[in-house]
């Protein structure tokens, strides 16, 4: 016997709303991240292929201005010896000193007498001994010394030592020269 | 569990699509898009940087052909001059020997420190800005004020030296004096390597140049320019026969009594003197010489 009841209820499914919702804004979405990366692909590739080109162009040029660098090679070569060699060469010239004052000082403070010796130390100091045959002399070589000092050719004038051993009279002094 | 995927599918058909586009989107994203922009960045920088270096090579290459190169030669013989390259003994004694001739100083002693190796020291880098050194002592004999002219040219000589130590003694009865002095000589290796080609290049500064022609009016007290220390040896030296002393260099010459049958008349040359004593204008048996034809 057939039945005699309706089945009321909806056999189909219908939509969730919230998915519903969201549907569209998916497909905004894919539309604009489908059109950014087409558009960013062929907009990158573009930019790569021109600054490929320049790129290319830059490097011919630079192999060429290299070549020129490298046929002056011996110019360069020399200059960059003379150059490295110039820092050594000033600074010996700067470090260079020249004791020819200091003997010239000496000249001028012993006269004509004999230099017995002769002796440098530290900071432009100077330790001479002098032999005279009269008081007189050594009276002259220390008035000398005391001229020089005025004139500021000499600083710190010392009589270190004096000793006279019959007609010969021994005087060692010690000085700073002025450059 | 698959078919309610197949139904959720078959329900929301639109969206499943838009759902896969904008997930290959988003991989697009991260895949292509990223990676050529990066590398497009990449690409600028590199073109910043070789213009750069275009730029500093094309001001190298201007500087270059500026140069004169006859001009940069003799400016690189005046610095070798100066401070050589190697050791250069022989540059140093005779710039030495040199000024002490000029100025009438009598060497009585001379030693060398610091030589080391037969080298030339050439590959030793230096450590000091003014290169490697070598030291040397000299004894001198002369007047006070030949000493100071020998002090005052120093100074003012190529090769470069600079007086460490001076010591000055008087000789007893007399006014000549005794000066012990300590020269510092320099050299300086060649430059290993010339660096890249974009590396800057500039033509020599003011400062440069002044040092440069301060240095080429120093006199150089060596080789062509160096004034003969014996005198009297360098006159005699021209008599010296020049000739070959015997025709046959490899025949077996008797070093005892006659000569041998075959022996060449012609005497057997002095060797050369470099220094005393002076040779005889007729060449004649030393110890280790051999006996001389009589004719």
């Amino acid at each position: 016997m057939p039945s005699q009841n309706i089945n009321l209820f909806q056999t189909k499914t219908t939509l969730q709303p919230f998915f519903g919702s969201i549907e569209e804004y998916i497909r905004i979405a894919s539309i604009i991240v489908l059109t950014i990366v087409f558009s960013g692909t062929v907009m990158a590739g573009i930019a790569f292929l021109v600054f490929g080109q320049k790129r290319d162009s830059m490097e011919k040029e630079k192999q060429q201005l290299i070549q020129q660098v490298k046929d002056n090679v011996a110019k360069e070569s020399l200059l960059v010896m003379i150059r490295k060699r110039l820092i050594s060469v000033d600074t010996i010239m700067g470090t260079q000193v020249s004791f020819a004052p200091f003997i010239t000082t000496t000249m001028k403070i012993i006269q004509s007498f004999p230099l017995s010796s002769f002796s440098m130390g530290q900071k432009n100091s100077v330790s001479i001994s002098v032999h005279v045959a009269t008081l007189e002399e050594a009276v002259a070589v220390l008035s000398t010394l005391m001229e020089m000092e005025q004139q500021k050719e000499i600083g710190n004038p010392v009589l270190q030592s004096f000793s006279m051993d019959g007609n010969k009279i021994q005087i060692g002094l010690s000085y700073t020269v002025i450059l | 569990m698959i078919p309610k995927i197949r139904r959720f599918i078959r329900l929301h058909k639109p969206l499943v699509a838009h759902s896969i586009l904008l997930f290959i989107g988003v991989i697009g994203l991260f895949t292509a898009l990223v990676p050529s922009v990066q590398k497009s960045i990449m690409l600028v920088r590199d073109l910043q940087t070789m213009n750069k270096e275009i730029g500093s090579i094309q001001k190298k290459v201007t500087t270059l052909s500026l140069l004169d190169e006859g001009g940069l030669e003799k400016s690189a013989h005046d610095v070798l001059s100066a401070v050589p390259a190697d050791k250069s003994v022989s540059t140093l004694l005779s710039t030495v020997e040199a000024l002490a001739g000029k100025n009438n100083l009598y060497i009585s002693d001379m030693s060398l420190e610091g030589i080391g190796t037969l080298a030339t020291g050439s590959g030793t880098q230096p450590t000091q800005p003014e290169g490697n050194s070598l030291s040397e002592t000299i004894t001198l004999q002369g007047e006070l004020i030949q000493l100071r002219n020998f002090l005052s040219d120093c100074v003012r000589v190529r090769r470069l030296m600079r007086v460490k130590n001076m010591e000055i003694t008087s000789l007893p009865k007399s006014t000549l004096i005794t000066a012990k002095i300590t020269l510092e000589f320099f050299y300086l290796p060649f430059p290993a390597t010339l660096g890249k080609a974009s590396d800057p290049l500039e033509p020599f500064s003011q400062k440069e140049l002044g040092v440069l022609a301060k240095l080429a009016s120093y006199p150089v007290s060596y080789a062509g320019s160096m004034q003969p220390i014996y005198i009297d040896d360098a006159s005699v030296t021209p008599n010296v026969p020049t000739t070959p002393a015997v025709s046959d260099p490899f025949f077996p010459v008797q070093r005892t009594g006659a000569p041998g049958p075959n022996a060449s008349p012609t005497p057997r040359p002095t060797p050369i003197p470099t220094s005393t004593p002076k040779p005889t204008s007729q060449p004649t048996s030393s110890p280790t010489s051999f006996p001389t034809p009589t004719p």
